[in-house]
């Protein structure tokens, strides 16, 4: 926690030259740095059909990406509500992948 | 006698090839009430078609099309597979045959293997894989590709180092290390195969095709310059899954190819060293692949070597017209005569000679050579066994007005062993050949099938949740990666879940046992597995669960191992934190879980046919004699349709005898009423229920709807038609040769594509090649003095008609080739016509005095195309023509269940190919009909009328036509037409629909589980 409070501080509004929009700005939207070690956190859903077939299809092919990724399976992507884009994102998700 | 003849017929047919065709025959007979056994020649099924990247003309994936059919032929109850398997003899009669079929070892016993792979992973022996086109290796025990149906390898006794050394009669054992890696005990290496009969009524014969060794033409170099590889090479080298993983690359370099050339009719369309057929597919194919390298590749460009570029079927001509303006595919039309390697750099010098007739010698980096079909090289022997005659060529004779029977009564045939033909047409064969089945076995159907008895379902609404979940090792798979305990560890605690374990292998027939005894003694009312993907294994434990009875949709499937181990291999630590997470995830889905009941609903046994062509009339027929009541309704007075200005077809079967028998077939069924004069004025109902009410009055109930609206001849506005009666259409000098109204000594010139092939008509009408071939021939035969010249644009005889256009060529009848861009023109000059036109091989104008000017004329969809499609809510493609499902796998479906299609409504086709579809329609609407009740999905949208303000956005977005306005004018939800696709669910914004088990509470909780934060960092 430390190392964010830092970096919170390091890129406080003034710093920027930016000083007029951004100081206006809560708190809240003030972007953090991003240490060095961090992963991103991503969740995809993926329609049953077509990416969660090619997600099956990247372990049979022994294909590596990093573990960060979490798949949320739905039967097709018209199923993706923004709720859950945004629940995702509430809960301090990275990035979402929608693969359909 | 014919009492005795039926109570003798088997409810059961032989499927002989695993390929789509035999796989689509399976499921419609496994579908409808009849026990299938296929036998496949191969370890898996699958055929041609899993080694193709994509198919033309929409670029579809062709394993993602093919594998879950696949994965449902695998677990299909009333399929039998049998693979390394070859029928040996067939003894018996139509409706009653005896077949041997002789299994060859496999070396793995399927009961205990659990298709983990293990063992391939330990096998050394390195053997060039028949699947990869020997660009890449397998293992010496394989499967054939990863996605194999049945997943059980197969040890290949030709290479394997124990086998062989064994053979050779070493005292000590070698390698045996598959033995020592199967933690099953799958491994037998004693298996001496066994020989099995069975008893069935029909037998189908669907063993494909092989593919013409180019090494037989040295000119082209295959074999000898690395650099030139066949087609079916291209296919996996341009494949994700194949040797190169997607990348265009030549195998001598790994150079990325820059020009990149094909070469059409290797091995087609030439009787010398090769064959004299044209392949159907190659023009096509070529196109999609130079598409898709210049996808992967932007730097690559292809060029493409013919001689008439055959783009003959629905939107084929669209998709060449775009390969070439935007992909900027050349398109050279030329024969190529040699291919030398330029030494040193690999590249391909290609000799050519030009439309001028100048030679050329153009270098390319990568020659693909356009290898055509041919029978299996055991075609002779294949037709011997099965007692039927082959035709010259070695493919299954038949005739064009029964396309799917063999010459043996109760044996049919489907797929390329008919003839060189591509994905759909194999389809709407292999549903052909299901429907001819069918009929002949309709008072056997449902005699042989299995139904599983099922204990009652356990009521647990309102129970807590108690879930058992059980964690699979999956031999090392899995537990090499992800520490199986400490996922136990991690979720045994979590609420809900009162027992977690782990196991060797959760899919193992002993396991289910377990999983039942649990579900007893732990009093379990949910269960999650983590171990593979629920596309291929949800089914397995669904059925366990239901068997210890429990209801199949309270249980969940957490995918860690190609979704986890296999991807993560060598990060311990990572994947096994991703997994309890996935574990995790399904936990919490778990727990919002609900039994769902399924329901079903009543089917009405009849038939509805909207056209009286001979599509529809082959319909009825095959319906009635499936015992279905049909009704056709036909807006003119007489059945028939368009077949009725045909006199001939190419191959000479009389087609007005055939259609006076098939319209007296029709009128004296008992179970087919004709209503003509006749239109439909309203319908409504859905799949098994409809009902429609016809201009007359008269309702009608009935279960399916097969379109066969049929089409309509262009009528020329060009060419002087009508202007001049020296100009006449294809059909009407067909009229006046079958009258004999033909003058000896006359000059005929034929103009082709009049009204196809041109904005706004961009596609061909399939059939004017032919059509004029056959006029041309009858003239020529009848009158050798008579002139006949084919002005044309490209010449496509497709498949096994290429021999009418040789015989043309060799009756003296002369074609002229012309430019779209620089047309005929033709003159009145005295009391005959003139022609002038380019000549590309003289290179001069020619003017062609002519007694008859004759337009082959294209197809237009019929004018209530339009009408019957808006009344029934289904598409129609940009030129009118009535959208099927899915162009490559569902020809004759509509995406609205229970609605067929069949003959020129379609597209435009010949008269064979009518047939066959309108039998593929009956197969198709037999599979519906043959159900008392169909069961409706449990995964489907579920809708609250308490919530709905009937805003109509689910109307509009649902894609199966669903929602409807309910009688007291608000929306209602019918669930029957439902896929729970959920997209009703995503856009409605009161959430009043919610999708069975996809529900938005449970993606929630999902979501909550998968974001919980690991690190302190990334929740920040």
């Amino acid at each position: 926690m430390d190392k964010l409070a830092e970096s919170a501080e390091q890129r406080s509004p003034g710093s920027h030259g930016l000083a007029g929009a951004e100081s206006e700005r809560s708190s809240i939207e003030k972007p953090r740095e991003i240490p060095q070690d961090w992963e991103p956190n991503i969740l995809a859903f993926a329609c049953h059909y077509c990416a969660f077939a090619a997600a099956d299809l990247a372990g049979v092919m022994r294909l590596s990406y990093p573990p960060n990724v979490k798949v949320v399976r739905l039967p097709c992507t018209g199923k993706l509500d923004y709720i859950h884009v945004l629940r995702a994102f509430e809960r301090g998700v990275d990035g979402v992948f929608a693969a359909g | 006698m014919s009492d005795k003849l039926s109570s003798n017929k088997k409810g059961s047919v032989l499927v002989v090839g695993g390929g789509i065709g035999g796989m689509q025959a399976s499921l419609d007979l496994a579908d409808s009430g009849f026990k299938v056994h296929m036998v496949q020649k191969e370890p898996s099924i699958g055929g041609t078609m899993v080694m193709l990247d994509k198919t033309f003309p929409t670029g579809d994936c062709s394993m993602c099309m093919i594998s879950p059919k696949m994965v449902e032929v695998g677990r299909h109850l009333n399929v039998d597979i049998h693979t390394l398997a070859e029928v040996v003899s067939v003894e018996g009669e139509e409706g009653n045959f005896r077949a041997k079929i002789r299994l060859a070892p496999r070396y793995v016993d399927p009961a205990k293997c659990t298709g983990c792979g293990e063992c391939e992973a330990q096998c050394p022996k390195k053997v060039p894989s028949e699947f990869d086109q020997q660009l890449g290796n397998r293992k010496s025990i394989y499967a054939l590709f990863p996605q194999a149906v049945p997943n059980t390898r197969a040890i290949d006794d030709r290479y394997c180092l124990f086998l062989t050394s064994r053979k050779k009669g070493a005292k000590k054992d070698v390698c045996k290390k598959c033995e020592k890696a199967c933690k099953a005990g799958a491994i037998n290496y004693d298996d001496k195969g066994q020989e099995i009969e069975v008893n069935v009524g029909s037998i189908i014969l669907a063993p494909g095709l092989d593919r013409y060794n180019a090494k037989v033409r040295g000119e082209l170099g295959l074999g000898r310059w690395p650099n030139v590889v066949t087609s079916l090479q291209f296919e996996r080298i341009l494949s994700a899954s194949g040797p190169f993983k997607g990348e265009v690359k030549r195998p001598s370099d790994d150079k990325h190819p820059k020009k990149v050339a094909w070469i059409q009719c290797v091995g087609s369309r030439d009787p010398h060293n090769a064959n004299p057929w044209c392949s159907s597919v190659c023009c096509m194919y070529a196109t999609k692949q130079s598409i898709i390298a210049k996808e992967h590749d932007k730097h690559i460009e292809p060029a493409i070597f013919y001689m008439d570029m055959r783009a003959f079927g629905k939107d084929f001509d669209k998709y060449v017209e775009r390969a070439k303006n935007e992909y900027g595919v050349r398109y050279q039309r030329a024969m190529v005569s040699a291919i030398r390697e330029d030494p040193g750099s690999g590249d391909l010098v290609l000799r050519y000679a030009a439309e001028d007739g100048s030679l050329i010698d153009e270098t390319f980096e990568m020659v693909v050579l356009s290898i055509g079909f041919e029978p299996h090289k055991d075609a002779a022997e294949f037709a011997k066994t099965f007692g039927i005659e082959p035709n010259v060529y070695k493919f299954a004779k038949t005739s064009p007005l029964n396309p799917v029977e063999t010459t043996r009564k109760g044996v049919f045939v489907t797929g390329t062993y008919q003839g060189p033909k591509d994905i759909p047409d194999t389809v709407m064969q292999g549903s052909a050949v299901a429907g001819e089945a069918m009929a002949l076995l309709s008072e056997a159907r449902g005699t042989e099938t299995i139904k599983k008895e099922l204990p009652p379902e356990k009521e647990v609404l309102g129970e807590e949740p108690r879930i058992g979940v059980l964690v699979c090792h999956c031999g090392i798979n899995i537990a090499s990666t992800v520490q199986v305990e400490q996922v136990v560890e991690a979720v045994k605690d979590l609420p809900g879940v009162v027992y977690a374990t782990n196991t060797l292998y959760a899919c193992s027939q002993d396991t289910q046992e377990t999983i039942k005894q649990l579900v007893k003694e732990k009093n379990l009312n949910r269960l999650v597995v983590a171990s593979c993907t629920p596309r291929t294994h949800e089914p397995l434990f669904q059925e366990t669960i239901r068997d210890a009875g429990l209801n199949k949709y309270l249980f969940d499937l957490a995918d860690i191992r190609e979704q986890c181990s296999w991807c993560h291999m060598g990060h311990k630590e990572e994947a096994t934190k991703k997994a309890i997470r996935i574990v995790k995830m399904a936990i919490a889905k778990s727990r919002l879980q609900e039994p769902i009941k399924t329901d079903t609903v009543g089917v009405t046994p009849a038939c509805l046919i909207i056209g009286g062509g001979i599509a529809g009339m082959t319909a009825a027929l095959s319906l009635a004699d499936q015992g279905f009541q049909v009704s056709i309704v036909e807006k003119e007075n007489e059945l028939g349709g368009l077949v009725r200005n045909l006199y001939r077809t190419l191959e000479g079967n009389d087609v007005r005898e055939f259609l006076a028998s098939r319209i007296g077939q029709v009128r004296s069924h008992p179970k087919i009423k004709v209503f003509t004069g006749t239109e439909v004025r309203n319908t409504d109902g859905f799949v098994g229920n409809f009902k429609t009410t016809l201009t007359d009055g008269t309702e009608i109930s009935h279960g399916a709807i097969i379109l066969t609206t049929g089409g309509i001849e262009y009528e020329p506005t060009e060419y002087l038609y009508k202007e001049s009666d020296r100009v006449v259409t294809q059909r009407e000098l067909e009229k006046k040769i079958a009258a004999a109204e033909v003058q000896a000594g006359n000059r005929y010139v034929m103009i082709q594509c009049v009204g196809s092939r041109e904005e706004p008509n961009q596609y061909c009408s399939r059939i004017c090649c032919q059509d004029a071939v056959k006029n041309a021939i009858a003239i020529k035969e009848k009158d050798p003095s008579a002139q006949v010249f084919i002005l044309y644009r490209d010449i496509r005889t497709y498949g096994l008609r290429e021999d009418y256009y040789k015989k043309a060529r060799e009756l003296g009848v002369i074609f002229v080739r012309y430019d779209v861009n620089r047309k005929p023109e033709v003159a009145q000059s005295g009391n005959g016509m003139s022609v002038k036109t380019w000549d590309y091989m003289l290179n001069r104008e020619l003017n062609i005095g002519a007694d008859w000017v004759v337009l082959s004329a294209g197809f237009r969809p019929h004018p209530t195309t339009e009408k019957v499609g808006a009344l029934y809510k289904v598409t129609r493609n940009p030129d009118g023509y009535f959208l099927e499902a899915h162009v490559k796998l569902r020809p004759v479906d509509f995406p609205s269940e229970g609605i067929f299609v069949a003959g020129l409504a379609h597209a435009p086709k010949n008269l064979d190919e009518t047939i066959t579809q309108a039998l593929a329609s009956a197969g198709r609407a037999g599979v519906v009909l043959s159900h008392d009740r169909l069961a409706i999905s449990g995964i489907i949208a579920k809708h609250r009328k308490d919530l709905c303000m009937s805003c109509l956005s689910c109307f509009r977005v649902c894609p199966f036509d669903s929602p409807y306005i309910g009688e007291d004018g608000k929306v209602a939800h019918n669930e029957v037409k439902c896929h729970g696709c959920g997209i009703c669910a995503a856009i409605c914004p009161a959430k009043a629909f919610q999708v069975n088990n996809f529900r938005d509470d449970q993606i929630l909780a999902m979501i909550d589980v998968a974001v919980e934060c690991d690190t302190s960092v990334a929740g920040g």
